[in-house]
């Protein structure tokens, strides 16, 4: 009960945010949602489950791209393109859990990067399907239900994903799987004799977590109403590591911390310094880490402890 | 140190099994765990060399030796951490040798560890729930739409959790994360996370070894508690005066083979076993002054429907038999 008002409140403020906003602002605001968004379900796998992976842009793009082609070449309906896309995610998540987690941590990183490589090359060389290095463009969203979902319409739609993306992911982070998932990232020897099946809670976390990007890639997709490949690379993948690594890894508030942070950071400073942005970026990251590796969190949870005694 | 808190009404569903079922259950069923030749090499070197044994449910067992006699290698693979070279293990009639150990926990044989095995990132309480995994486990689907049926299975769990926490004497913890836990604290919140979940068989790995004699006396009562339960417990142990009054049965191994076994007594008394392993480790002229007298294991085996008012009288014999050995 007090969940579904919680879901209700946050719902509608977030959506009413975007309707306040003008075009410029609204593709920064619905940019930095999916960052969001991105930054909740990569913070679980890495955070909490503890898996070093590299993959989570690629379920993103999988997601974003899987949309025009399953609506508009392969002329499926909008739900059942969507349940297509899941299901060919979930698959390839298998494909790359069961065989990595199965090995030490190290291989998944391996493995992970191959796939976002291997996903790029596709892209790349997909020919007609992919659009190559140009992508794919000029479509759209078709009308639900004979509503166009365009403008501050589509915001709310994005806003529903994060939203469930949190909760969900907050669920799920405080059950039984929650604990087995820490469990077996701080002591996998202590965690078998309790009766967790290592390698499924892994394969789990993993396939969980790539859905979810999937999922914000979907969503993704009509953002712009064009996907293409560079968006998709390893580069985003880091400055998705570093949103929850700064945030505060294993924290829910501290990945959205880290998402808005460095996500808004370049538009606050590439004014003031222009180009050297990326050098300040960087120091705070280095800083950040060394100083405080439970992250911002870290540091709020520390005040407000301290505040407390007072 | 004050004896536990909770009455033992209130600790009945630490067990599987309420008494009653137990004594229907032991009339037609097979032993709770059997150990048949039981055998494993390590390269040339015989570690475990045609082990038999069998507990009970209800029994406590103790594993006995000289280092290196195998006891570890034994109590890894009952607890499924280590496959035996040849053998059988049975449990409840059910050959379980070639079970990883998430299976076997799955299956009610839960354990402790040599030195603790804690998750440190966790609250005492999330410490107690991790054992209770197997009981929680559903669809994360459900667990996503937080389904009222799952809500109060948390619910239960953390109120389960409570009760443990209080049966071993860190309730007023269960809050604070592992680090601010002394060495046999940990041992303590080690043996409610196996509780929680609610064993068939409990496997501990010298729990007396590095506890002050309070928390000594509290791991004895704690012990009896479980077995007397229904639980079958097997435990290895170093300090006999912990160990005597508290084993119906005792398996001496000595370079991986079973040179005795027999009750507290029995054993006491076997002059092979004082030469091999008792006489050598307290290197007394007579070792069997180091071991408590039979007639302090009469008083320390309660009756079974001990109240709470003859415990101290339990834990100042067992505190009398530590500090013996202390004098020793
Ligand atoms: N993983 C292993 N590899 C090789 N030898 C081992 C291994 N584990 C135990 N051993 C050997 O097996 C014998 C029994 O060891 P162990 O079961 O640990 O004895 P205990 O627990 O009774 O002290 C010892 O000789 C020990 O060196
Ligand atoms: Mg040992």
């Amino acid at each position: 009960m007090r969940t579904l008002l919680l879901v209700t409140l946050s719902v509608l403020v977030l959506s009413a945010i975007g309707f306040a906003l003008g075009p410029y602002q609204t593709d920064v605001y619905r940019k930095l949602l999916l960052w969001v968004a991105l930054a909740l379900s990569y913070n679980f796998l890495f955070g909490v489950a503890g898996q070093v992976a590299f993959s989570h842009f690629t379920f993103y793009g999988i997601g974003a791209y899987a949309m025009p082609i399953l609506l508009f070449q392969a002329g499926l309906p909008l739900p059942v393109a969507v349940v297509v896309a899941l299901v060919v995610v979930i698959l390839v998540a298998l494909a790359v859990a069961i065989p990595a987690t199965r090995l030490d941590g190290f291989y998944l990183a391996l493995a992970t990067l191959a796939l976002a490589q291997l996903f790029i090359v596709v892209l790349n060389e997909g020919g007609e399907v992919t659009g190559g290095t140009g992508g794919l463009t000029n479509y759209r969203l078709p009308d639900i239900a004979g509503v166009a979902l365009s403008g501050p319409r589509y915001t709310v739609v994005i806003v529903l994903v994060v939203v469930f993306t949190w909760f969900a992911l907050q669920r799920v982070d405080r059950s039984f799987f929650g604990r087995a998932c820490r469990a077996v990232r701080d002591n996998p020897q202590a965690a078998a004799a309790v009766g967790i099946d290592i390698a499924r809670t892994k394969v789990m976390a993993y396939v969980l977590t790539s859905a979810l990007a999937a999922v914000a890639g979907m969503v993704y997709a009509f953002v712009d109403n064009t996907v293409n490949p560079p968006i998709f690379g390893l580069e985003n993948t880091f400055l998705l590591l570093f949103m929850v690594i700064i945030g505060g890894s294993g924290s829910l508030p501290g990945a959205v911390i880290g998402a808005v942070l460095l996500y808004l950071l370049p538009f606050v400073l590439a004014p003031l310094i222009g180009h050297h942005h990326a050098l300040v970026f960087g120091l705070v990251m280095v800083a950040a880490v060394l100083l405080q590796p439970r992250g911002l969190i870290g540091v709020i949870e520390s005040l407000t402890a301290r505040w407390k005694r007072r | 140190m004050t004896p536990p808190a909770t009455s033992p009404d209130r600790l009945r569903p630490i067990s599987a099994a309420t008494p009653s079922t137990v004594s229907d259950a032991t009339r037609a069923a097979p032993p709770l765990l059997q150990v048949r030749r039981l055998t494993r090499h390590f390269g040339g070197l015989i570690a475990v060399s045609d082990l038999d044994f069998d507990l009970q449910r209800s029994e406590i067992l103790a594993l006995i030796g000289p280092n290196g006699a195998g006891k570890s290698t034994t109590f890894n693979m009952i607890a499924g951490t280590l496959a035996p070279s040849a053998g059988e293990i049975l449990l409840e009639g059910e050959s379980v040798g070639t079970y990883p150990p998430h299976r076997l926990a799955a299956l009610g044989v839960m354990r402790t560890f040599q030195h603790n095995c804690l998750f440190p990132g966790m609250s005492l309480r999330e410490n107690v729930l991790t054992g209770m995994h197997g009981a929680l486990q559903r669809p994360l689907w459900k667990v996503m739409l937080a389904l009222r049926a799952q809500r109060e299975a948390e619910a239960r769990a953390w109120q389960y959790a409570d009760e443990l926490l209080e049966f071993v004497g860190l309730a007023d913890q269960r809050d604070q994360p592992v680090a601010t836990l002394s060495f046999g604290q940990g041992r303590l919140l080690e043996t409610a996370r196996a509780l929680a979940g609610r064993p068939k068989l409990i496997l501990f790995d010298e729990p007396a070894a590095g506890l002050t004699p309070s928390e000594c006396e509290r791991m004895a009562l704690i012990l009896r508690q479980i077995a007397r339960q229904g639980t079958g417990v097997l435990l290895i142990e170093h300090d006999m005066p912990f160990l005597l009054p508290l084993a119906d049965q005792v398996v001496v191994l000595n370079f991986g083979q079973c040179i005795a076994r027999g009750t507290a007594d029995e054993i006491r008394a076997d002059p092979e076993v004082i030469e091999a392993y008792l006489g050598s480790r307290h290197g007394a002229a007579d070792p069997a002054k180091n071991i408590p007298a039979s007639t302090g294991s009469a008083n320390v085996h309660p009756p079974s429907a001990d109240s709470v008012d003859n415990r101290p009288a339990v834990a100042s014999t067992v505190s009398g038999a530590t500090s013996g050995a202390a004098d020793a």
